[in-house]
Order: C-alpha cells, then sequence, then structure tokens
C-alpha cells in the first residue's frame, strides 16, 4: 500500500498537509469577486474542513455542533443558540464564536482566529441563506463544453483542448512533441510493459505516414503484452496474492487461476463496466458462465489468518469490511474504513451506512476455514482445470452437483419442517476418547497405506496409550432433556447419550446441536463443530443393544450434504456399487456446523424401516468427533434428540429418486476430482435459511452487534437503488455503472490518467472525498468521464488509444528550469511525462534486452532467483522458495509468485505494492538500494552479461555493439557524448561493465 | 525548556492557577505536547501543529531535528517473539505458586477469549525460582543470571495490556500500532520524522536471529505501509551478504564497480542537463550513496573486526546467525548513527506442545541464547556512553496465562502456558527512562493489571515523547485521516516512566 500524497516531483516525502493545499490553490480559478454570490464548495467546505471540522464534524461533535451536514448546522448547540441562522449572521453562533474576543469561547478554539476574509465569505454565505451543496464529487460529473483555444493547430484530441486553454489561460505555450524514439518508448512501455526492440523502433522510424504513430499504438494495444502490463495496477487494487497472509501465509493453489481472467479480460477488452460486475456478482449474473465465476475471486483475495487459536468469525468478518472498503475505493474513490467505527470525519457517510453497505457482502458462504478435513481451505472453492481444455466440462459437473446438492436438501428440509417432532430426553450421558480413536484408527486403516497415513495411525495409538493412563474430567450437564458438555473435552471424542423417546414407534430421530443463545448466535456466532459420524442402538430393558441400520441422514443443508460427501470420497478410495450409495453416505455421514455456530444445526437420521420399542427400551447414541475447525477441538456444545413416528420419512428413505440423486452424486464428484485442477476461492451466496443478518458494531467492534438487522443500502448521499431490485451483489453492481452515479467514471478515467502522466487529475487517487486533493482540471474530469461512459461505452482500450494519442501526451519531456519552478510537478501539462519504470518494468526490459526473457504468458506462478532465506517467516509453514531452473527463470515479472508476508526482494526495492490490502497508488521512491539491486542483483548481473553477450554476437565493431546496447535498453541510439563514455568504459571494463552502466542509466529506469 | 518532570508532578496546580495563560501560550506548541491527553482539550489536540517532513528527494533519509527536545536520539528494539512468560522471569508470583495445580477458578474464565485453554484448566505456579536483586531490589528469576546485575539501568512495566491474543495481529500492534497488516511500523515512523543520522546506512536496519525465522506476522512488522517504502525496515544478515544486493558480484572489484558508476554519473549528468529532470539528480545521489553503502555496511555488519574480548562477552561467534551477533550489531549500528535498530527473537511461544515450545525446555534455551547478549549490550552501550541517548527497549507481543494449557482438552507434554493479552511485563533501559522503576502491579495471580494498566499505544506515545515527538503531530494523510502510530483511540504517554 503506497499511497499517500506528495508535492515533489519523484514522489519524495512530504506531509505537510499546508505544502499540499498551497499547490492546489494554486491551481484554482481565481477567487470571485467579493459581490459575488458565495459557492459553498469552492468557498465554504474549505473553512469547515480545515478549521472546524476536526471537533465538529462526522467523528467529534464538540458541544453538540456538526458541519457534516446542513440540518446539524442550522440545528442547536449545547448552549441552545442556533449555529446557523440561514439570513441572520447576528443571530447564528457561529459568527458570535468567530468574531469572539474571549480566547475560552472563540473559534477555533486555541487556535489562530479565522482571516478577516474568511469571515466576510461566512457572514455573506449566511446572509445569502447558508445555501448547502454537496461536494463537487459526489454531485454527477456535469456535461462541458470544449473549451476554446487560439492554438487549434495543437489539438489532436478533445482532452488537448482543456489541457491548453489553461495553458494558455496560465501564458504558458505546451512542449514540442517529443522524438520518435523517446514517444515510442514512452508509449510502449505505458502500453505493454516492454520497451520497444531495435526492429520496431527501426519500422517506426521509417516509417514517414501521416498517423505512423497510430499505427504503432494499435498495434500495441493489440499486443496480449497489453493485458500483462495493466492487470498489474488492477491486481494491485484487487490486492491479488498467491497465499493468505498473516502469520502462517500459506499459499493459495489456485488464486493464479483469477490473475489469468484478468489478463485475459484485459486483453479481450472485455468493457469496465462488465469487468466489474463480474468481479463483483459473477455468480449472481443470469446465465453466469464459469469465467464469470472465476472472476469472484477478486472478493475473495481478502487474507486470512490460520494462526492456531484465532477467532474465525472476526477473520470472517474482517474479510467482508475489507470487501465493502475495497469496493468503494477501487470503484469510487471514496475511504469507507473509517465508517466501521464512527460516521465519516468530513465527507457525508454515517455509521449506520457503513453496516448497511457490508450487508451486500454478509451473505457469502465463505468463512475462515483452514486445515480442514471436511470442507476444503478457503471454502467455497470451485475446481478449476489447469488445462483449460477441461473447463467446459468441470464447470457442467460442477453446476450439476450444484442443482444435486439442492435437490437432496430442500425434500429433507421440506419434511423436517411438516413433521411433528417431540423430545426424547437425554437421561444420560459420558464422553469417550477411545471409541473416538478406535474410530479414526479404523477410518485410516481403510485407505491405501502411505506414510502419511501410517504418521497419523502411530499418532492416534500413541495418544490412545496416554488416554488409557488419564480419564479426563469432561462430561455432560443434563437438563430440559438436553446435553451440554462440562470441562475439557478431548479432541479426538465420542458422545455416548441415551434417550428416552416418548413414543414406541420411531420413523426418524432429528439430532440437534443447539447455540447457548440463540438471539444472538444468529450475527456473534458460537464455537461449531463437526460430528462425523454417528450410529443408534435400541438397548432393551436387559441390557442387550440392536443396533438401527439408518437408511439416511437426512441433512439441513447443502455444506452437510457436501461435507459427507467429501468425507465419503476420502474414506472410500474407489467408487462402489451404486445401489449401496445411501449405506456409504450413512457411514461416512455427520452433521457439522463449519466454522461457526449461528443457528441450531440438525441432522435427521431415518432408519430403513420403522422402529418398534419394547416397554423401558432406550435409545443409545454415538456421536463421533474426529476432525477439527482450524486445527482445533470441534465439538457440539448442546445436544438435544427428538424422534417421531411421521411415516413420511419411510417413504422418504425409500425413495428411488433420492438413492438415484445420491449415486449421481457421488459419481460426479468422483469424475470431477479425477480431473487435474486448482481450488479458486470464490463468491458464493448462502442458501436462504442460512442467512445472517447484519447489524450495526458498536464503536467498530464485531463483539458488540446492536440494533435491528439492516437492509442492504448505500449511503444516501449517492444516488438510490432501484426500487424493484434484489439488494444483492449484483443489483449493486450496477448501480456503480448506472448513469448519474457521481464517482465511477471520473475516478475511472482518472487512474488511466495517472498511469499515464504521472499524476492523476485528482492527485489523490484513493480519496475523491472532501479531504482528497481537488482536480487539477475540473472540466476535463467531468468530460473524460462523461466521454467514457457514454460515448465510449466504458470501452478501455478507446480510452486508452485517445489518451495516449493526444498531442498532451505526446509532450516532449524536456523540462525548462523556468517551467520547473513554475510547476514544478508538471500539474499544467506544458510538458510530457517522464516516469520512472515499475517494479516489474525494471525487471521486463533487462529480460528482453538481454535476450532471456520467456514470453510464455498465464499459468502457476514462478519462483526466479532469490537469495536464501527471503521467505522462511514463519517456523509452523513448509512451504518453502525453490529457485526455478530453466525457462521459467526468466518469465515477465506478473508470473512470480506473490507471498504476502515476503514480496520477492527486488520488487519490493522498487515500490511494488504489498498486496495486504488494496493499493490504489504506488508511491515511487528513490533509495540506494534500488541501484544494489540493479547493479548486484544475481539476477540483473547474469542479464548484464548476456546482454553484453548479445551485443558482441549480434553486432561488429564496436560502435555498432555499443548501439545495439543502447537500443535494447534506452530505445534509441547513443548520443555521442554517451557513446564516448561508453567506449572509454569498455576499454577499461570490457562489454559486460557496458551492458551493466546500461541498465543502470537514469534513461533506463525511466520511461 | 522546562523539565517535564516538573510539569508533570505540579501540573494540576499550574492548571489550575494559569490554564487561560497556558493554554493560550501552547495552543499546538509547546504547552499542548507537555499536556497529557487526559488533561488536554480535544480541541487542544486537534489544533496540534502539522509538522513538515519535507525533503530534498535525493536525501530522503536527512536528518530532521525533532519538534522537541528528545531524551533519546535512537532506539534497539529487543522484540522477544512469540511471547515470553513474564510469570517465569519478572512477574513474581508466590500466590499462584501455593495454588499450582489447582483447578483454575471460574471466575478466571467467564467471559474470556482464550486461543487455546478449553474447559476447566489447572493453574500453574512459576516455573523457576526468583530472587531480588540490584538497588531497587526487582524480582527476576534464575534464567536471567546475566540481566539480574542490569536491573538498576532498567525501567519495567509490568502492566502492559494489549486487546490481541494472536502472534501476527499482537505483533502488528506492538510494531505498528494496528492489528492489521498495511500500517507503517514504529522503525519507519521515526525514519520518517527523524531521518537518520548516517546517509551511507539504511535508517531503519532489522536484525533476525532464531535460524532467519522472523516474528509471526512476517515483514509486515517493519514494512512502511502508507508512509514511502524508502522508510521500511531493511533486514541485514549477520551471516552472508549484511544486505541483499549489498556485495559486488564475485567477478566485479570496487575498481571495476567504480568505473561502472563513473560511467552511468557522467552519462545521467548528460541527461540531466537534456531534460532537467531533477529526479535525475537523485539518482545520481543515489548511486553514489549505494556505493558508500557497500564499504560503510560491510564495515558495520563485521563482528570480526571485534576484540576477542568483547565477542566473549556478548557469546557473540562471527559468521553464525545468532542474537548475541545481532546485539554486537546492533551496537555497531548505533554508534554508527543509525537511528532504529529491531532485533527479533522468535521461539519463547511456550504451549507446552512441543519441546521447544515447553516452559522448561524451549523457554529456558531462549533466555539462554538472549540473557548474556542483552546484559552485554546494555553495559557496552553505557561504557561507550550511548546508553544515554539510546532507548534500548525489551518485550514480547503478550503474556501469557496463569494456567497450564490445555489444548483440545489435553494434557500438555512439556509445561506451557497460553496467550494472555490482560497483562505482560516488558522493559526499557538508556533514552530518558527512569532507571531501576517497577511500573504497574498485577494480582498475586499474575492475571489481571491491579496498577497503572499502559496499553500498546501508550508505550508507543512515551516512545515517540522520548525521541522529541508528540505523538498527534506524528502523522501521515492516509484514507482519509492523518494516520498516526497511536492510533484513534486516546494514548498517554507515561509520565512515571520518564527520568
Amino acid at each position: 500500500m503506497k499511497p499517500g500524497r506528495t508535492s515533489l516531483v519523484l514522489g519524495m516525502i512530504i506531509a505537510s498537509a499546508a505544502c499540499v493545499v498551497v499547490g492546489v490553490m494554486a491551481l484554482r480559478p481565481p477567487q470571485p469577486d467579493a459581490r459575488d454570490r458565495v459557492d459553498f464548495n469552492r468557498d465554504i467546505r474549505p473553512i469547515f474542513n480545515s478549521h472546524c471540522m476536526g471537533c465538529h464534524g462526522g467523528v467529534k461533535q464538540a458541544g453538540n455542533v456538526s458541519f457534516s451536514y446542513r440540518e446539524q448546522a442550522l440545528g442547536k448547540g449545547r448552549s441552545g443558540r442556533p449555529t446557523v441562522v440561514p439570513g441572520s449572521p447576528r443571530q447564528s453562533e457561529l459568527m458570535a464564536r468567530i468574531i469572539s474576543n474571549n480566547p475560552e469561547t472563540r473559534m477555533p478554539l486555541h487556535a489562530a482566529p479565522l482571516k478577516e476574509a474568511q469571515v466576510a465569505l461566512l457572514r455573506r454565505w449566511i446572509e445569502q441563506g447558508a445555501p448547502w451543496e454537496n461536494y463537487w464529487a459526489f454531485v454527477a460529473p456535469r456535461p462541458q463544453m470544449l473549451p476554446e483555444v487560439k492554438d487549434k493547430g495543437w489539438v489532436r484530441q478533445p482532452v488537448d483542448r482543456f489541457v491548453l486553454a489553461r495553458l494558455e489561460r496560465e501564458k504558458l505555450r505546451p512542449a514540442a512533441q517529443a522524438d520518435k524514439a523517446a514517444l515510442l518508448r514512452r508509449v510502449s512501455l505505458d502500453i505493454t510493459g516492454l520497451p520497444p526492440t531495435p526492429a520496431e523502433q527501426a519500422a517506426f522510424r521509417a516509417d514517414a505516414s501521416p498517423d505512423a504513430y497510430e499505427k504503432q499504438v494499435d498495434r500495441l494495444l493489440a499486443s496480449p503484452r497489453y493485458g500483462e502490463r495493466w492487470a498489474t495496477m488492477w491486481l494491485d487494487l484487487a490486492r491479488y496474492g498467491d497465499t493468505k497472509g498473516f502469520e502462517k501465509d500459506r499459499g493459495r493453489p489456485g488464486a493464479w487461476i483469477y490473475r489469468d481472467w484478468v489478463i485475459q479480460a484485459l486483453n479481450a477488452n472485455m468493457p469496465y463496466d462488465q469487468f466489474v460486475t463480474r468481479q463483483l456478482a459473477g455468480d449472481l449474473m443470469p446465465k453466469a458462465q464459469f469465467g464469470d465465476r472465476i472472476a469472484t475471486a477478486f472478493h475473495r483475495q481478502t487474507p486470512a489468518n490460520d494462526e492456531g487459536g484465532t477467532d474465525n468469525e472476526e477473520f470472517r468478518l474482517q474479510a467482508v469490511m475489507d470487501r465493502a472498503a475495497t469496493t468503494w475505493s477501487v470503484l469510487n474513490g471514496v475511504s469507507f474504513n473509517c465508517v466501521q467505527c464512527h460516521s465519516h470525519p468530513y465527507d457525508p457517510i454515517r455509521h449506520s451506512e457503513y453496516y448497511k453497505f457490508i450487508a451486500f457482502f454478509n451473505t457469502t458462504r465463505d468463512a475462515d476455514i483452514a486445515f480442514d478435513k471436511t470442507l476444503e481451505e478457503d471454502w467455497p472453492v470451485m475446481a478449476v482445470p489447469t488445462d483449460k481444455a477441461h473447463y467446459a466440462e468441470a464447470d457442467r459437473i460442477q453446476r450439476e452437483l450444484a442443482s444435486l446438492r439442492a435437490r437432496i436438501v430442500n425434500p429433507s428440509r421440506a419434511a423436517d419442517a411438516a413433521t411433528k417432532w417431540t423430545l426424547a430426553p437425554i437421561t444420560g450421558g459420558e464422553i469417550s476418547e477411545m471409541l473416538a480413536l478406535e474410530y479414526g484408527i479404523g477410518k485410516l486403516s481403510a485407505i491405501p497405506a502411505s506414510a502419511a497415513r501410517d504418521r497419523q495411525i502411530a499418532q492416534l495409538r500413541e495418544r490412545m496409550a496416554a488416554a488409557r493412563k488419564t480419564r479426563m474430567a469432561s462430561g455432560f450437564n443434563l437438563s430440559n432433556g438436553m446435553a451440554e458438555k462440562t470441562g475439557t473435552v478431548p479432541v479426538n471424542s465420542t458422545y455416548i447419550l441415551t434417550a428416552r423417546p416418548r413414543a414406541a414407534r420411531i420413523t426418524a430421530l432429528r439430532i440437534e446441536a443447539l447455540p447457548a443463545d440463540p438471539a444472538k448466535a444468529i450475527h456473534s456466532p458460537e464455537k461449531g463443530f463437526v460430528t462425523n459420524n454417528l450410529r443408534a442402538w435400541v438397548v432393551l430393558p436387559d441390557g442387550r443393544t440392536q443396533e438401527i441400520a439408518m437408511g439416511m441422514l437426512a441433512p439441513d443443508s447443502e455444506e452437510n450434504v457436501q461435507g459427507n460427501l467429501s468425507r465419503l470420497i476420502r474414506n472410500i478410495p474407489a467408487a462402489g456399487p451404486p445401489g449401496q450409495v445411501l449405506a456409504r453416505y450413512v457411514a461416512n455421514g455427520g452433521f457439522m456446523a463449519n466454522p461457526s455456530l449461528f443457528r441450531t444445526r440438525w441432522l435427521v437420521a431415518v432408519p430403513q424401516a420403522p422402529i418398534d420399542l419394547p416397554q423401558g427400551a432406550v435409545l443409545r447414541l454415538h456421536l463421533t468427533q474426529t476432525e477439527t475447525i482450524n486445527a482445533e477441538t470441534s465439538v457440539p456444545s448442546r445436544v438435544r434428540i427428538l424422534t417421531t413416528n411421521d411415516g413420511r420419512w419411510t417413504r422418504y428413505v425409500a425413495s428411488p429418486a433420492l438413492a438415484a440423486d445420491m449415486a449421481q452424486m457421488e459419481t460426479l464428484e468422483r469424475s470431477l476430482r479425477a480431473i487435474p485442477s486448482v481450488p479458486l476461492p470464490v463468491m458464493v451466496e448462502q442458501a436462504a435459511y442460512d442467512r445472517r443478518p447484519t447489524l450495526q458494531f458498536d464503536r467498530g467492534s464485531f463483539l458488540t452487534q446492536v440494533g435491528p438487522p439492516l437492509t442492504a443500502d448505500v449511503p444516501a448521499v449517492f444516488p438510490k437503488l432501484p426500487a424493484d431490485m434484489p439488494r444483492n451483489r449484483l443489483t449493486l453492481a450496477n448501480w456503480f455503472f448506472q448513469p448519474g452515479q457521481p464517482l465511477t467514471a471520473r475516478v475511472t478515467v482518472n487512474r488511466v490518467w495517472e498511469q499515464l502522466f504521472g499524476t492523476g487529475l485528482v492527485e489523490s487517487l484513493e480519496d475523491f472525498g472532501s479531504a482528497g486533493e481537488l482536480p487539477s482540471h475540473p472540466e476535463l474530469l467531468d468530460w473524460l468521464a462523461l466521454h467514457f461512459q457514454n460515448d465510449l461505452r466504458w470501452n478501455s482500450k478507446a480510452l486508452l488509444r485517445e489518451l495516449v494519442t493526444s498531442a498532451t501526451y505526446r509532450q516532449s519531456a524536456v523540462t525548462p528550469p523556468a517551467l520547473l519552478q513554475r510547476d514544478p510537478r508538471n500539474r499544467l501539462l506544458a510538458h510530457g511525462p517522464q516516469q520512472r519504470l515499475t517494479a516489474e518494468m525494471v525487471r521486463d526490459q533487462a529480460l528482453q534486452a538481454s535476450g532471456l526473457l520467456n514470453p510464455q504468458m498465464g499459468g502457476p506462478p514462478v519462483m526466479p532467483v532469490q537469495p536464501d532465506g527471503v521467505w522462511n517467516t514463519d517456523a509452523n509453514n513448509s512451504e518453502r522458495w525453490t529457485n526455478g531452473t530453466g525457462p521459467d527463470r526468466y518469465r515477465r515479472a506478473i508470473y512470480t509468485y506473490i507471498k504476502r508476508t515476503a514480496i520477492y526482494p527486488s520488487f519490493v526495492t522498487f515500490d511494488a505494492a504489498d498486496r495486504q490490502l488494496s493499493s490504489p497508488r504506488r508511491l515511487p521512491t528513490n533509495t540506494p538500494l534500488q541501484a544494489l539491486v540493479t547493479l548486484n542483483d544475481p539476477v540483473y548481473h547474469q542479464m548484464a552479461q548476456a546482454l553484453a553477450a548479445r551485443m558482441m554476437r549480434e553486432e561488429r565493431g564496436l560502435n555498432a555493439q555499443l548501439d545495439l546496447g543502447a537500443r535494447w535498453v534506452l530505445s534509441r541510439s547513443l548520443t555521442p557524448d554517451e557513446a564516448a563514455v561508453l567506449e572509454r568504459l569498455h576499454a577499461r571494463g570490457g562489454m559486460g561493465a557496458v551492458a551493466s552502466a546500461l541498465l543502470n542509466l537514469d534513461a533506463a529506469l525511466t520511461r | 525548556m522546562m523539565d517535564p518532570k516538573f510539569l508533570f508532578t505540579d501540573l494540576a496546580q499550574i492548571q489550575a492557577q494559569t490554564r487561560r495563560h497556558f493554554l493560550g501560550w501552547g495552543a499546538g506548541g509547546l504547552g499542548a505536547f507537555f499536556l497529557n491527553d487526559a488533561m488536554r482539550t480535544e480541541a487542544q489536540a486537534a489544533a496540534v501543529q502539522k509538522l513538515n517532513f519535507t525533503r530534498d528527494p535525493a536525501t530522503p533519509l536527512s536528518t530532521l531535528p525533532p519538534p522537541f527536545r528528545a531524551r533519546a536520539k535512537r532506539v534497539i528494539y529487543l522484540h522477544m517473539g512469540g511471547a515470553p512468560s513474564q510469570l517465569d522471569l519478572f512477574d513474581y508470583k508466590p500466590t499462584l505458586a501455593r495454588f499450582h495445580g489447582h483447578d483454575c477458578p471460574q471466575s478466571f474464565l467467564k467471559g474470556k477469549r482464550f486461543a487455546f485453554i478449553s474447559g476447566i484448566p489447572k493453574l500453574l505456579g512459576p516455573q523457576f525460582p526468583f530472587h531480588q536483586a540490584g538497588q531497587s531490589g526487582t524480582w527476576i528469576s534464575d534464567r536471567m543470571p546475566h540481566l539480574q546485575g542490569k536491573l538498576d539501568e532498567i525501567c519495567m512495566v509490568k502492566s502492559m495490556k494489549t486487546d490481541q491474543f494472536n502472534h501476527a495481529p499482537a505483533q502488528l500492534l506492538v510494531h505498528t500500532g494496528d492489528p492489521r497488516t498495511g500500517h507503517a511500523s514504529l522503525g519507519s515512523w521515526v525514519t520518517y520524522g527523524l531521518g537518520s543520522e548516517n546517509q551511507n546506512l539504511p535508517g531503519f536496519i532489522v536484525l533476525v536471529s532464531s535460524g532467519g525465522i522472523t516474528a509471526n506476522a512476517g515483514k509486515p512488522l517493519w514494512g512502511s505501509g502508507f508512509l514511502p517504502s524508502v522508510y521500511q525496515g531493511v533486514q541485514c544478515r549477520s551471516a552472508g551478504e549484511p544486505v541483499l544486493y549489498l556485495d559486488n558480484p564475485k567477478d566485479v572489484s570496487r575498481a571495476q564497480r567504480r568505473e561502472v558508476l563513473d560511467a552511468v554519473d557522467e552519462i545521467n549528468r548528460q541527461t540531466h542537463r537534456q531534460f532537467g529532470n531533477p529526479e535525475t539528480v537523485a539518482r545520481i545521489a543515489q548511486y553514489e550513496m549505494a556505493f558508500r553503502m557497500q564499504l560503510e555496511a560491510s564495515d558495520a555488519m563485521d563482528i570480526r573486526r571485534e576484540p576477542a574480548a568483547t565477542l566473549a562477552r556478548y557469546g557473540a561467534e562471527p559468521g553464525k546467525t545468532s542474537y548475541a551477533n545481532n546485539c554486537l550489531v546492533a551496537r555497531r549500528l548505533a554508534e554508527r548513527g543509525v537511528r532504529f535498530i529491531q532485533l527479533y527473537h522468535w521461539g519463547w511461544d511456550s504451549h507446552g506442545t512441543p519441546t521447544d515450545e515447553g516452559v522448561n525446555v524451549g523457554m529456558v534455551n531462549r533466555c539462554r541464547e538472549t540473557d548474556r547478549p542483552t546484559a552485554a549490550l546494555l553495559s557496552d552501550l553505557k561504557a561507550r556512553g550511548l546508553l544515554e541517548d539510546t532507548l534500548v527497549v525489551w518485550g514480547g507481543e503478550f503474556g501469557r496465562t496463569p494456567m497450564w494449557e490445555n489444548r483440545g482438552g489435553q494434557e500438555m507434554a512439556f509445561i506451557g502456558r497460553d496467550h494472555h493479552p490482560s497483562a505482560f511485563t516488558i522493559w526499557m533501559a538508556g533514552g530518558g527512562v527512569k532507571a531501576g522503576l517497577v511500573h504497574g502491579q498485577t494480582d498475586d495471580m499474575g492475571y489481571e493489571i491491579v496498577q497503572d494498566p499502559v496499553e500498546v499505544r501508550d508505550l508507543h506515545a512515551t516512545m515517540l515523547y522520548l525521541l522529541g515527538f508528540d505523538h498527534h503531530a506524528l502523522n501521515y494523510p492516509y484514507q482519509g485521516l492523518d494516520q498516526k502510530l497511536t492510533g484513534v483511540k486516546p494514548a498517554r504517554v507515561i509520565p512515571q516512566l520518564l527520568a
């Protein structure tokens, strides 16, 4: 995360807000005449923001006074006097306070008084009725006339009119056009991230046609390198990484599928609105395609904490809140995080509106799952084949599985709801570790031998020996027919429960795991459980027992179907006869709340035939837990048993459709697993019966949730959601692109502008709110936003083409000293941009120059050479960096493995984003460590050597050889002075020294 | 400048008599700074002046004077990753010893969140003999035989608390002021605010021992977060290349390197004459600095230059990666004007599961690895006159429970304690802290703080105070807020800790 703001060229280190404000003031239109109408946004809001809102804003409302909203400003403070009375400065306490002579009452308190001009502005504003306006950024862009300019011949694109009009007003002239070599280097790196090859340079030099440059631009936009370059920007925003982050930082082996989706979508020039909508809500789109589901991995890039002992709900909510904040920051440049704890300090977003918004994201199934044997890591994940040829098949199977799961759960839930259940009070219970260990060993023994299996068996046997000696002080409290665990329950534990049914005939048993506080658990869940085996007996009065043959374990949710099926397939490696699928399912079945218990979970165990209990007989149940949740104990805390004699269950269990569906599901699941695939975490909505409500968190703490459940909504300062659409992510995604949405298009064009010119029209890319910067060219920003949205229909390549073919972009970067003094940061755009290469470009350019570049696209991330010891961050993670061998060492930077806690060192040094949180902006810095990378990193040393060899191999004569090197690295020929320096260096240090020098030149590191 | 002690002790009186005058003088400036937050109004907090950290782009680490008188010029932070057991080292609890082996009272468990303890654990008394040492008579266990001789230099805080009970978030809180990743680390803030006194070395250096394993949260612990990345910590190694890519490739001599740099320099000057981009000037300076850093960093990290007696005092062995070596390197870096030196020694996570996580095994080893070098570092700094303006901080990320951990309901193979955010012990030395002081107190079982709780943000505020900052004024705009190390909850400078 490297945004922040700077006011020196090269983004060096400045944090003085004063400086920044001055910088913007200088670029503002002249102040209005004193008798003019006061403009709230231009004249009044800045006074409030810099002098008042620190104490009287969204966070602090000292003396009950706030200037966040007009109705607050017009209200009464604690003194009882109205703060602002429209039309009457004399009755307005605001005026009395700012002109008071008493240092204890004068505002701003204990600070310098407001300037006379500011006091006058406030007075006039009140006289004029204290009109209020939303901040410019919250008002939709207004259509703009193209400004009149004198030098019409200079203009190549409409944007040039805005830039030139401003320059003419400032009495400045634009710079001459950059020479062909500089222009081709700039535009090649900007569009594809790679400099032009000598052949491309020669072709452009030789092309004398008037549209020679445009032809180059079109060639570059059509290159697949375009997607690789622009994906970097998007992946920074998406906080893409190949690991989960935090302590263990274990890998996410399928994450790269999403990275490749982004590259392909960009190359296919998917319109920006669709690009975003698919990522936010591809799963909810009508007729969602496989690729649309892949795209939703955007919001599954949130880090997860696999550290032992963490609160799973805490990190789930952290991810949910990150999704909300990232959505706002990426799409609208609105800082949303601070609203978690209180109303926005500067912008009109209320505390409650934050929670209404996160309700859009609090409905997905994902939870903080790690080390789980029942559900896959990062569940829900989609199996994505590593070979695209299998995409269609994998897609088909997974869609069929989803509908099968629903087909199995729906009748089960319907039958359960229709059944009249009667409590069978639990009259006895104990906890056995031995039984559970025996069960675990038995299951392991059934699967094919392997070192890992044998190790696990040995561990369980060891534990068994220990358990024989010690007895746990654990058991149950029995009350109201329910068993509640007490004491310390072992990880492997079988609950032995005795229940006394009230009826003599039993067609089904309902086993329930209940939260202690159901009303609270629904939003603040309790610890979950995984019961992975269930057996039941009839115990006759004489003590003899008879096991009940179960026909089916009717599930309460798709998670439970999936969990049992996963276990079945893990425990029984080969497919069995279809006719016995129910028996297999029952033998490996149980139920769970994983990882958290939001509401009562249940399982209906249906005997193959009704049970008739003799007088005095009781039921005995074994509920076994040998699996863990995030490597921890996973026993249910409270259990109840109910029974029924409803005959429907007997018919249910005998239904041929059920058996057929189950058999089909097993077949499909096994064939899906046979396709070589990687798991990609994706967004999946919760089933209606599992929806969690979203409440407001008191001061941002998830431990204290208050108030009624909230309906998902957007903050009121924005346009309303369509009334007739469901409040879900898809409606939300569409809303961001509807006409009248004030920020989506502005933020997007601004981001592209920043990539090309080094500074956005709004410098604070990440903050368009009133604490951010004002636009340097507000009319241009609005025009470009509307143009992109309405004329170009969100066509990103078309936007890029228009910008890079503008006269503004084509200017030379030469900066005369007078201009540098006048406009040190080139906000007026009187010369062309010159930017340092990004971390990725530094690597890719050297790879291309040295001839080592492996152009292969896509696929799993690679591990180019890095020094030992960079990666062993945590003792509990055995994953290691293995220096690549062969061509994988020389892939483009974007394919490098991104470990969140240990980013590839040379990228970090060149300011790559850390991929922890969404990074809206990279801030280029300047440190000697960068020089050490390009001089000494063995990777760069090798590339310099290879470049030297190429120079000597491909050209004859020193001059030609030096020039070839320059054309590869600097994208131009050497000047005579440069050539002279390099000749001298060659004489002393040879070609290797020359190649190294070339790669370290300022001209090589900039574009 | 007024004596802060005077100000704090008599503050109430001063306030009563001259509040108006005092505030008038101090608004946004000196007065506001010396007022503790509890006593200052919100208006004042908001009125703190913006500081200007602008620098020449060519020298982003150039020294800036501290806004107020600094007692410490640099920091050596000894982080004990995994959280050492305060109950077996510093916070002596004879009552807990008496109840050793008893079931933990229900009142301890109600409403608490633990990482691993479940059901009803047993109480676990101190595992090592304690005694009093030094003029101050401070309690210490026999696991720290060398440190015991330094107790009169040390200012111990037994009442630290945190709100995080997992390693990664708790370490992030200690080092960045926030439990999530993405925030600027303590060392980054300090180098951002003060720069560094030696332009040929990184201003913020990180040294990691225990086999190169960092603390749980990894490199984000010394990341620069939203601050420019030039302020992130630079990890140096005491074995091999001291800074990544510091050494020239094997087939390139220093003279050859100089020739390359001369050529680069000359061409870059030509480029600047042609384009006039100030960034080019910055790059010219950057390459010269890199060349000097190659020598200076190699020299600073090379402990073979130390006399044998010094090596022995630290227990340092050149060529190894060890905490002892890192302590010695830390002193050498302090001498050379490095602003913030951060050591990580991981392995204090004494749950009692495997051998190395036993209070009775792993922790004993950690003590053996760290006790001698830590004491030697304090002595050495003192002998060289560096201790008075070097702030040394020792501590982990949280404490450990007075209960014997019973993970998953099992008895642990070794003696272990679970994570305990409610109370832990850290100590500081040098740099303007009150030597020989013990601050804060926990209850007889060492479970809860009963006197003078100190939040992590209070520790940060106090450290920044010693370095010459008002923690409010050391801020950086990001995400619509002026971000601070001490965050949004009120943080206090703890006056009792100041000399």
